[in-house]
């Protein structure tokens, strides 16, 4: 076991992520990351020596978790505050107890990040190390390390100027042609989130309307609608991979499928609150809006979710259409790189990259064979 | 010089600059994604080109087992077949042909090029709760369980959990509940 290896010291830095757990041991001259993933343990290896940069970048996951447990806790709050019957109120504060430490746990975390490992043939994102505090752990340990490993090497390199362009390469296109973004689709016009927009307005319309008249028709055409709303929005999401689509709008997707996700869970805590607020019998009146609070509540929020959603996705989408249309690049808030691009493949070529001089012909052997 | 500049993990745009200035880095110049960077001199070091191997001179000399037109440098410390400067695999202060270092990192042989190793006592242990779970089908599932133990007991162990342990321990659980579900069973077969 590593725990009993002399040659190797944990870092605490690894954590769990949703494939698995990752463990971070450090040695004389490599660091070694332990995977665990199911029923298979993998390694990987990082020679001091290889190291080129560990880069830090902030991600908004701690955020979404914080917005996500308070909703949670103060709805949960809020059943126990409207239901009557001890056990309920019981039931619901353990619930909300759960949220409240979530809540607590995750603050206490810190701020989220991704932390990639670069040398020269990979950029490696390390596992499980999630949160800024652990990044930075992991680099204060790792640095005299690199450092000592490194000492032989110039310890302040100048970086090398940018090569001039090469005259055996082929001429540039004809000034006539616009650019083009680079891996980016800019022939979609938002046709599928147009159609996902409108279901939202329309879902929020007759989300309305049943708590005002709460007739069945309109309860079950709500529910038709909002499946087809669910359907087009994954849609839309997988369609606009690759696409100059804004952030902006592919944020309120997103917004959608957390808040859908929210509400399963949320639809879930208001169905234990109606069965145990009845005492254990299911009545037919208490699952109408107008006897029930909580149902009340949870249509006028979704309504309310769903046409903000909906109004302010065909905001940035007549924007978005706009600007194709002028043929004008769109602004640089408004030009979305792919979320689909991989950072552990190889980078994009830099626009002016021209093969280097010195550059060995094949890969350099040694201690690359070994990451 | 490295022929790739260190990039932006989020938008890859490439962040110039040598050490001083990618440290002070806060924000991405193109999408201002929150980043920092801790770079090192291996950044800016060429790491020198490979080495092609020297071509025979005499006839009778020692030539490659891979390529016989280029001059043996060094043997496999493995397998013992002569390699030119083109095949040798130096790892460890040891010298490797090609096929003995993959050979090697398959069966577990160069330790430092081990990738993964299979959690028997995970399998035993999740076979163990299936049991707790799903006891009429503790009859199957435990011996599967204790058989699983024999069988990979002095299999490569885990490096950060005690195999060992935890495989002892899910055995005994086993066979207690292997003797519990056994014991129902037959009751209730007596009572039938």
């Amino acid at each position: 076991m590593l725990r009993r290896d002399p040659n190797y010291r944990r870092v605490r830095a690894g954590g769990k992520d949703i494939a698995g757990r990752a463990s971070y041991w450090l040695a004389g001259d490599h660091l070694l990351v332990v995977r665990e993933e199911g029923f298979h343990e993998r390694y990987r290896r990082f020679f001091h020596r290889d190291v080129q940069a560990l880069v830090i970048s902030r991600t908004n996951w701690g955020l979404i978790f914080t917005l996500i447990f308070t909703a949670l806790s103060g709805l949960s709050f809020l059943f126990v505050v409207g239901t009557e019957s001890a056990e309920g109120k019981w039931i619901f504060s353990g619930i909300t107890a759960l949220c409240v430490i979530g809540l607590l746990a995750n603050l206490l975390a810190g701020p989220t990040c991704q932390c990639h490992l670069r040398t020269a043939v990979q950029s490696e994102r390390l596992p499980g190390v999630g949160r800024i505090k652990r990044a930075h752990r992991l680099i204060a340990e790792m640095t005299p390390l690199i450092g000592r490993a490194q000492s032989d090497l110039p310890q302040n390199p100048v970086p090398p100027p940018p090569l001039p362009e090469p005259v055996y390469f082929a001429p540039a296109p004809a000034p006539t042609l616009p650019p083009a973004a680079p891996q980016l689709d800019s022939h979609y016009h938002g046709r599928m989130h147009a159609v996902a927009f409108t279901l939202m307005l329309v879902d929020a319309v007759l989300g309305l309307f049943y708590l005002l008249l709460e007739h069945e028709v309109i309860e079950y055409l709500n529910m038709a609608v909002t499946l087809a709303e669910l359907g087009f929005v994954v849609a839309a999401i997988v369609k606009q991979h690759r696409t100059d689509v804004p952030p902006s709008i592919r944020r309120i997707l997103w917004a959608v499928v957390i808040f859908y996700a929210v509400g399963i869970v949320a639809g879930i805590v208001i169905g234990v609150y109606i069965v145990i607020s009845s005492g254990g019998r299911i009545d037919i009146e208490n699952l109408s809006p107008s006897q029930n609070i909580a149902l009340f509540c949870f249509y006028l929020v979704g309504s309310g979710f769903m046409l903000g959603s909906g109004l302010l996705g065909w905001r940035f989408l007549v924007l978005f259409r706009r600007n194709h249309l002028e043929g004008s690049p769109p602004p640089l808030v408004g030009v979305a790189p792919s979320r689909g691009s991989d950072v552990d493949s190889a980078p994009a070529p830099v626009k002016s990259s021209t093969p280097d001089p010195d550059a060995p012909a094949s890969p350099p052997s040694g201690h690359d064979a070994r990451s | 010089m490295n022929a790739r500049p260190l990039a932006c993990p989020r938008c890859q745009a490439a962040l110039a600059g040598g050490l001083p200035e990618l440290s002070a880095i806060q924000r991405c110049p193109a999408c201002a994604a929150e980043l920092e960077v801790a770079a090192f001199p291996a950044l800016f070091h060429f790491a020198g080109q490979g080495r092609a191997g020297e071509a025979t001179q005499a006839e009778g000399e020692a030539a490659c087992f891979y390529h016989p037109g280029k001059r043996a440098a060094v043997p496999c410390d493995a397998c013992g077949k002569f390699l030119c400067a083109l095949c040798d695999m130096e790892m460890a202060d040891k010298h490797y042909c090609p096929t003995c270092l993959e050979s090697g990192g398959k069966k577990g042989k160069i330790k430092t090029l081990e990738r993964s190793r299979t959690r028997h006592d995970s399998i035993v242990l999740c076979l163990v709760l299936g049991s707790v779970l799903f006891w009429p089908l503790a009859v199957v599932l435990c011996p599967v369980a204790l058989g699983l133990t024999m069988r990979h007991w002095n299999s490569p162990p885990s490096l950060v959990a005690n195999t060992k342990l935890r495989l002892g321990i899910c055995a005994v659980l086993a066979a207690l509940l292997l003797c519990a579900s056994a014991a129902f069973w037959i009751s209730l077969a007596r009572s039938n």
